[in-house]
């Protein structure tokens, strides 16, 4: 059980990557913290507003659950007392190897968040002396139920966690949940409708909604005791202490079996797939070749897909909050929304500013088959045109349905001409950051846990990195200025004409431009491949 | 000559990796170049590759030089690098179809050539699976089979046995030898004395980036085991058993 703290201790102190580690820590200490006193104090201020206090509480409740059953998956591959495998050589009995891993999940950050954000419950709802023992009995309850279904589910999941695909799923996952925190935000102002009656009636109405169901779970039982008469609340909180039991069970019989047979990922035939994929035409030779590489590692490397998800994703999701929220404004006030489409293209090209860093030392194929002196643009060109195949058609998208949505199709024509001349240009310039900054990516990164995004590579590196991709994004600005002075007038005065002019000069310039940066981008390439290999290989 | 290198050079801040190294390989010969980890074999062989620059020296692959011709030179040599990856989220079949139009061959011909190096180097049953999942001997040899896949002069291979399985390690072995028997000439990298010895007829025994000695395996050994050779040209072996004496005792 002082493993747990002699880990901690040690993942502190240790190592190359201690001080982001540290800060990293910090980090997780201060936002779980103040998340989970803020879930306490606005549940506490939420006394006497009718039926609010006992929904927020079970919705607190069970996303508290949720959370506490999610977060193994993402921190699986960096949290040694998750698996029991790898805690199957210490000299332990069964019984000794379970307290240390239960023990274990009840020390650091997340109990101590969740005890405090629960806690909130006492304030928000108790009556008397008898309910407030229960709403304590009940909160004790709640840490249990969250940290044995936590272990079951790791336990159970540990054979695929372990496993490469476990530990894609891991960082996908990651992904998904840092693009929810962009969801929240927009869902937040429609539940409370920015203080607005009406909109607050409506927040209400829709968190009863959501709460009346999970009432009927563990961690709704628990929420609700306290208010309960108290034959009632016994029962619940029993209720709740057989499902603590029935997960506990579950655990131990999973870990026993992780630990008789430990680790055999086995391999799954899978279908054939074939280079290029299918429904897709792309030249043959070596561009080809790269286009469909880069896509087919979009899906299957999650690093790659994280990082355009979260590029793309991210803009994506900005009209969404006032679309739906409106707060006073017309549809047509939010016409210009459109132009969010230019931020989307900027930030999806300047996901190839380190094409070579997220190769990797398998870069030295790229190098070792380069026969023609054409070779050096291929590679480059291939990069940017697999950025396009996929961001092209999002954009389109979006264009589309926000100018549907807007009413706003005037815009439409301007906006798409100046993104997709912001695409051409800033994969031209993030070929040339490409050469001229690389630096190396580690191979296993997670949002969370030990293997953080700070850790691993060259500090230095990567900040050299992160000032040429800001350069980067200066030049790129520079290079639109000869488009304001189409782009200004569409703005001020929207007209067809000037609209459907942008749409084609805007691309053809941005062509244009991307072209010429990318012939500078593989002069050096072709000079210097042996440095930008040795750039981003990873200090061995 | 297949391979000819003269005075190359590299060192690593103050750290010197490669300190003037000749090389002579004849044509079709199945040449070892041996010694201790950090003699500086990695080193020498990425300079003849083309993969890092050498600080001073030049290298001829085929009669062409590799630092002032590097396209043409490349289109001579096949490459098994140690510690680089490989596009590992490809497929086995993925991968050779992709090194294949890499170096913009005909797609028909890459098909039938990935085919057969898959089937002889028994990876038929796994062409559909991704190299991140195969295990070290079947990347070793699916890197194989990506570099014979343009039918290279000279195959240049960094510990292509380390950590492979018996049975791969049979396979890998006799793919070589027939592809030097046909006319091409392999230059391999090995901490392993038994596997020089019986596989090579050249060797040339590196310690501490310097080439010690060179030549045919029959020449150097003269009627001692190769170990020997190494271990006297070396230094070091058979010393301090005295200071373990506790050792074994019960």
């Amino acid at each position: 059980m002082r493993l747990r703290l002699a880990l901690l201790r040690g993942s502190l102190r240790g190592g190359a990557g201690a001080v982001a580690r540290r800060v990293g820590f910090v980090l997780g200490l201060v936002m779980g913290l103040g998340a989970s006193v803020a879930a306490f104090v606005g549940l506490a201020v939420s006394r006497g507003h009718g039926v609010l206090p006992g929904d927020l509480a079970v919705v607190l409740f069970s996303s508290l659950v949720a959370g506490w059953v999610v977060l193994p998956i993402l921190t699986f591959s960096s949290d040694d007392l998750l698996d029991p495998s790898r805690l199957a050589l210490l000299p332990l009995t069964r019984r000794q190897l379970l307290t240390v891993m239960g023990v274990g999940a009840l020390v650091g950050v997340p109990p101590v968040a969740t005890l405090l954000a629960a806690s909130g419950l006492l304030p928000a709802v108790v009556t008397s002396p008898t309910s407030y023992v229960v709403g304590l009995v009940a909160v004790v309850l709640l840490l249990a139920l969250c940290v044995s279904a936590s272990r079951a589910v790791a336990a159970l999941l540990s054979g695929l966690l372990r496993s490469r695909r476990g530990r894609d799923l891991g960082v996908a996952l990651s992904a998904v949940v840092a693009l929810s925190f962009q969801l929240i935000n927009p869902l937040l102002r429609v539940v409370t409708g920015d203080g607005s009656t009406r909109g607050s009636r409506v927040g209400e109405d829709a968190l009863h909604g959501l709460a009346a169901p999970l009432r009927w779970t563990p961690a709704g039982w628990l929420a609700a005791a306290p208010t309960q008469p108290l034959p009632t609340a016994l029962a619940s909180l029993a209720g709740a202490a057989v499902v603590i039991a029935v997960l506990l069970v579950v655990w131990e019989r999973a870990v026993r079996r992780g630990l008789e047979r430990p680790d055999r990922s086995g391999s799954r035939r899978r279908r054939e797939t074939g280079l290029v994929p299918r429904g897709l035409w792309l030249p043959a030779g070596r561009v080809g070749a790269l286009v469909a590489k880069d896509l087919r590692y979009l899906v299957r490397e999650p690093k790659r897909m994280v990082a355009l998800v979260t590029s793309i994703g991210v803009p994506v999701l900005i009209p969404l909050g006032p679309l739906l929220a409106g707060g006073g404004l017309t549809r047509s006030d939010l016409a210009p929304l459109v132009y969010v489409a230019c931020g989307i293209a900027l930030f999806a090209g300047l996901a190839g500013a380190n094409r070579f860093g997220l190769d990797g030392s398998a870069t030295w194929v790229l190098l070792a088959s380069g026969t023609d002196p054409r070779d050096a643009r291929r590679d480059l060109l291939a990069g940017d045109i697999a950025v396009a195949v996929v961001v092209v058609p999002v954009l389109l998208a979006f264009v589309v349905v926000v100018a549907a949505l807007t009413g706003g199709w005037v815009h439409a024509a301007p906006a798409l001409g100046c993104a997709l001349a912001l695409l051409a240009i800033s994969t031209g310039v993030s070929a040339v950051v490409s050469v001229v900054a690389a630096y190396p990516v580690p191979e296993r990164t997670s949002m969370f846990g030990g293997g953080n995004a700070f850790s691993g590579g060259n500090a230095g590196a990567s900040l050299t990195a992160g000032l040429a991709i800001f350069v980067g994004m200066g030049v790129e600005l520079a290079l639109m200025l000869p488009l304001l002075g189409l782009l200004l007038p569409a703005l001020l005065l929207p007209s067809t004409l000037l609209g459907i002019l942008l749409l084609v000069v805007g691309p053809a310039y941005g062509v244009l431009i991307g072209t010429i940066a990318r012939r500078l981008a593989a002069k050096r390439w072709a000079g210097r491949g042996p440095e930008v290999l040795a750039l981003v290989q990873s200090a061995r | 000559m297949a391979v000819q290198v003269r005075g190359l050079a590299r060192r690593f801040g103050q750290v010197v990796a490669v300190a003037g190294v000749d090389l002579d390989v004849r044509r079709g010969a199945f040449f070892g170049l041996v010694g201790p980890n950090g003699a500086g074999k990695t080193t020498t062989l990425a300079m003849v590759t083309g993969l890092l620059r050498p600080d001073l020296g030049a290298a001829r692959v085929d009669g062409i030089d590799v630092w002032s011709q590097p396209l043409l030179a490349r289109t001579r040599m096949g490459v098994l690098p140690e510690g680089l990856r490989l596009f590992e989220r490809l497929s086995g079949r993925e991968l050779l179809t992709f090194t294949g139009r890499l170096r913009g061959m005909d797609s028909s011909e890459v098909d039938s050539r990935a085919g057969q190096l898959l089937d002889v180097l028994g990876l038929a049953d796994a062409d559909n699976q991704l190299v991140v999942d195969y295990s070290t001997g079947m990347r070793k040899k699916v890197a194989l089979a990506a570099a014979l896949l343009h039918n290279p002069a000279v195959l240049f291979l960094d510990e292509p046995f380390e950590a492979v399985d018996p049975v791969s390690a049979r396979t890998i072995r006799d793919v070589l030898s027939a592809f030097t028997r046909r006319g091409g000439t392999v230059v391999f990298s090995s901490h392993v004395m038994e596997l020089v010895e019986r596989l090579c007829d050249e060797v040339a025994i590196m310690a501490a980036g310097r080439v010690l000695a060179a030549g045919t395996v029959d020449e150097l050994r003269a009627g001692r085991p190769l170990e020997q050779v190494f271990v006297e040209l070396v230094g070091g072996g058979a010393t301090g058993h005295e200071s373990l004496d506790w050792l074994g005792q019960t």
